[in-house]
């Protein structure tokens, strides 16, 4: 992860350079991320296959693969949140005295603990409509809360790493 | 009011380095909220309701798929048996590596779908072949980061994709068959300042007497890389596949390619490989997602219809309209990626596209086209950041060579504008 | 009234010219008129207040995040299971038989289920008898159906019917289909007559139509409850008339080309050089009887009760 520089300037993340140390370890989302990935490909592989031999597809892979993008989409940005790698403008907040690059990274990643903490709330609320009123998910017809349940927890995730970044960050030297 | 506060709050977070997808849902539930005081939970339950149906999209399933074809292919050799190839073909001496470079990322564009991917896998070869033969680090950086910009252009991309998703009288492929020429004309229209450039300064003499690799040796060893987009687009225009499945299908082959036949990747490496492309995908998703509640808040503020009326009745017309949005965005380009750009700006646009009644697949192109444009146009240029990271300069360094690159290419765009079948032609005769 | 909105919000799968989209923006200009202007209701076509996933529209109405619409039987099964009672495969044949259930007592048990289900119902429309048209050859019997690929809107009884028939059915939305379609990935769909001319869909290779009239969908008025509460009794009334108004109006409309001796609908697909299937009695015949298990095991689903008052209504109806 970027390492700070003599101007306190963070240099684009270098592959394969190690990680700030985090409570939780990163390799929780790291390891689902690759599990989701190789689950995406092997379910939509096995699509193509079986249609081109069978000229039958499954039915239930659509809906189960978008299912599997949305986990993919909150369990890797879980991980870019803890890594700071999100898309954002660089151009100011990197810039100046470290002490106001800091207090910047502090504010952004407060602002995404603020969103998905909303987010986790909300999507609680949703969780419970689907729940109360017997929603059935239209591709394949089972409870659309198996797929809604994990919207508050991975929210929660992406607000708990937001929140550790917001710590490390005011623990920097 | 609301509408003022939505734009302003956005762009404060932005600027103060807030990661765009949190700026935009966030900015987007704030005036959701001052909106719809009265409703139940203030109208808040949209937030949720339209992060998950902003991702649930099965089309946007070709995006992580197409960037795990660019991180394989990126890995797979591919590359460099190209390089070798094209070398052969047309011989080494003064501007023959830029012209090599360019051409294998305008043919790995039609392998990979993001423009970050090809510089890496094209970088990694040309960067370190174009110093060993007398060209400056930073001149072979803005070849790379340049040339690599033709990915999104040429089918498939992950811009035509996004795009597609907001603009529902676009279809992926009519996108795709769209993006085609344009995409080779912006190839060659980067070749030829490239060359100029390299001959002026007298580059790459060093390399001249070097032998030439034989040509049906390197034919053989590129074939596999050669076959590629053959079978992806191919694939496709055979209604073999989505675009989606067509992505599987290059990731599988790719596999193939890196751990069977060139042996250039190892089991070990599926980890990293699947990490990095799931965290680049999740990335762009997310802004995707959260997108989705600005353009909600954009959309039932109702501040749209009047600031098209606006432009549209500002006496500009047609084309100072459009040659206003180009400069509009160009600015923008400057500090945004193309992702972002696309999804605060298109919902904002598609009302004047309706207007004029232009056609929305080439105002795609002409969009496409400008991001292409903004990969490569330094401080925020995710091309020429890869390919500079790999040559080891810093981005000012590139800014000499850039300017006439961009300058060629941005005639391309004026091209597309002044004859719009260049971009319209190809989907037309291909039935989209 | 110091509560009332400046503006509704208004979701709609299509918006005008077609009658679904007719149905909606009757609605608000009566509503409009009939308040003086007290109620605006602005149109949100292609569901776009939820980025378009139309089978989450009941929830998102429900929750306050659309406040009105005009939403289709099939889109919203997911939240109401009774509503799959429409999608049975060959359930009514005729106009007569689909009057019989939304105009009955079926009705006002389907408006119960919907107010249960959180929403206020008040009228019917129509989005009209779906028919099956493919790029490959004329379908006269399941055998001719058998392992072409068909595109059908996201529900599972639509699998279940066209797995029976022995199609191979796939769910995607209409974005994605018409490039799906154009490229030969998908043979064929289902869509009311009216969608088939104004998509041009002879363009996208669909030359062969079979007028089997398997299911009808009818479009329903529902309003949010916070919103419909915050409203007076008159202006309730007024909305209420409204939405009853527009139906006729959009049932009317959605038949047109179609009632007439000469269905001109049919005649201009033909035109256009599509193969019209007409089946017979013993043909159509055919078709039922390899749905009937389908029919059956989602009967339990939706509930016999309210099947059994469906089949009823609609023998009565044959009178
Ligand atoms: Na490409
Ligand atoms: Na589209």
């Amino acid at each position: 992860m970027p390492q700070p520089t003599e101007t306190g300037h963070d240099l684009p993340p270098v592959p394969g350079s190690p990680d700030e140390p985090t409570r939780i370890p990163l390799a929780i989302e790291d390891w689902l991320t690759v599990i989701v990935m190789a689950l995406l490909a092997l379910i939509t592989f096995a699509n193509v296959i079986a249609r081109y031999f069978t000229s039958q597809s499954f039915a239930w892979t659509e809906e189960f693969s978008i299912f599997l993008m949305i986990v993919l989409a909150m369990v890797a940005g879980s991980a870019a949140v803890a890594r700071n790698a999100n898309i954002r403008i660089e151009f100011f907040a990197d810039s100046g005295s470290p002490a106001r690059q800091r207090a910047l990274a502090r504010f952004g990643a407060l602002m995404v603990f603020v969103l998905f903490a909303l987010m986790a709330v909300l999507s609680g609320r949703t969780l419970y409509d689907d729940i109360r009123f017997g929603e059935t998910s239209p591709g394949i017809g089972v409870p659309q809360w198996w797929y809604t349940v994990w919207l508050p927890v991975l929210s929660v995730a992406i607000a708990g790493r937001a929140l550790g970044l917001f710590f490390r960050r005011g623990r920097q030297p | 009011m609301i509408a003022t506060l939505l734009f302003v709050a956005f762009l404060a977070m932005l600027l103060l380095g807030v990661p765009i997808g949190a700026a935009l849902g966030l900015a987007g539930a704030a005036c959701i909220a001052l909106a719809n005081l009265d409703t139940q939970w203030y109208g808040l339950l949209a937030v949720p309701q339209n992060f998950y149906a902003g991702l649930g999209k099965y089309p946007l399933l070709a995006i992580p798929m197409f960037v795990l074809v660019g991180s394989i292919f990126d890995r797979s050799g591919v590359a460099l048996r190209l390089v070798n190839f094209a070398i052969a073909i047309v011989g080494r001496g003064p501007g023959m590596l830029p012209l090599v470079a360019i051409a294998v990322a305008m043919f790995l564009g039609g392998i990979s779908g993001s423009g970050p991917a090809n510089a890496a896998a094209v970088g990694a070869v040309m960067i370190a072949a174009m110093s060993r033969a007398g060209y400056p680090a930073s001149y072979s950086a803005s070849v790379v980061g340049a040339a690599a910009a033709t990915d999104i252009l040429i089918p498939p991309s992950v811009a035509f994709i996004v795009y597609s998703v907001l603009v529902p009288g676009a279809s992926v492929p009519a996108l795709f068959a769209a993006g085609m020429i344009p995409g080779v004309l912006a190839g060659i229209a980067l070749m030829v300042p490239a060359v100029w450039m390299a001959r002026r300064h007298g580059m790459g003499k060093a390399e001249a007497d070097l032998p030439r690799p034989p040509f049906w040796r390197s034919l053989r060893d590129a074939s596999w890389g050669l076959i590629a987009p053959v079978l992806i687009l191919g694939g496709m225009r055979a209604g073999w596949f989505t675009p989606t499945e067509a992505a599987v299908v290059a990731v599988f082959y790719g596999l193939f390619v890196g751990m069977v036949i060139h042996r250039t990747i190892q089991v070990r490496d599926l980890f990293t490989i699947l990490r990095e492309s799931g965290e680049l995908s999740a990335v762009i998703l997310l802004v995707v997602s959260l997108a989705g509640i600005f353009a909600y808040s954009l959309s039932t503020l109702g501040v749209i219809d009047p600031v098209t009326k606006a432009i549209v009745n500002s006496g500009l017309g047609e084309y100072g309209v459009l040659a206003l949005l180009i400069l509009m965005l160009v600015t923008v380009g400057m500090f945004l990626d193309g992702v972002s750009i696309f999804l605060i700006f298109v919902p904002l646009l598609l009302p004047i596209v309706q207007y004029y009644k232009w056609d929305p697949v080439w105002f795609g192109v002409i969009l496409t086209l400008k991001v292409a444009l903004g990969q490569f146009t330094p401080p925020l240029a995710v091309n020429l950041m890869v390919s500079c990271r790999i040559a080891g300069v810093p981005m000012e360094s590139t800014v000499r060579w850039v300017g006439w690159m961009l300058a060629s290419m941005a005639f391309v765009m004026v091209l597309v504008i002044a004859f719009p079948s260049l971009a319209t032609w190809l989907p037309r005769v291909l039935g989209y | 009234q110091s509560n009332y909105k400046a503006e509704y919000k208004m979701s709609l799968v299509l918006g005008p010219p077609t009658p679904w989209g007719m149905s909606g923006k009757i609605w608000a200009d009566l509503v409009k008129e009939r308040t003086q202007g007290r109620i605006n209701i602005k149109l949100y076509p292609g569901v776009s207040l939820i980025q378009g996933d139309q089978t989450r529209e009941f929830s998102a109405l429900r929750q306050g995040v659309i406040d009105m619409a005009v939403g289709s039987t099939i889109n919203w099964s997911p939240q109401i299971k009774e509503l799959n009672l429409f999608s049975l495969p060959f359930l009514t044949p005729d106009y007569a038989g689909l009057d019989a259930l939304t105009q009955g007592d079926v009705g006002k048990k389907i408006f119960a289920a919907v107010d249960k289900a959180g929403a206020m119902p008040l009228a019917w429309s129509e989005n009209g008898f779906r028919e099956l048209t493919n790029s490959k050859k004329a379908i006269r019997t399941p055998v001719d159906l058998k392992g072409m690929k068909i595109r059908v809107v996201g529900s599972p009884l639509f699998s279940d019917t066209f797995t029976a028939l022995g199609a191979n059915p796939t769910q995607m939305s209409w974005a994605d289909a018409q490039p799906a379609l154009a490229s030969g990935a998908v043979d064929g769909q289902e869509n009311p007559m009216y969608l088939y001319t104004m998509l041009k869909m002879h363009t996208v290779g669909q030359k062969y139509i079979t007028t089997w009239g398997y299911m009808a969908d009818p479009l329903i008025y529902v309003v949010n409850k916070d919103v419909w509460n915050s409203w007076t009794p008159a202006d309730r009334e007024i909305v209420k008339q409204a939405a009853i108004d527009a139906g006729k109006q959009g049932i009317a409309l959605s038949r047109k080309g179609l009632v007439e001796a000469d269905k001109p609908l049919m005649k201009e697909a033909a035109a256009n050089g599509a193969t019209v299937v007409n089946l017979t009695a013993a043909e159509r015949e055919a078709f039922v009887k390899a749905t009937r298990p389908v029919y059956a095991k989602w009967k339990n689903t939706i509930g016999a009760d309210l099947v059994n008052a469906a089949e009823k209504a609609i023998a009565g109806s044959r009178k």
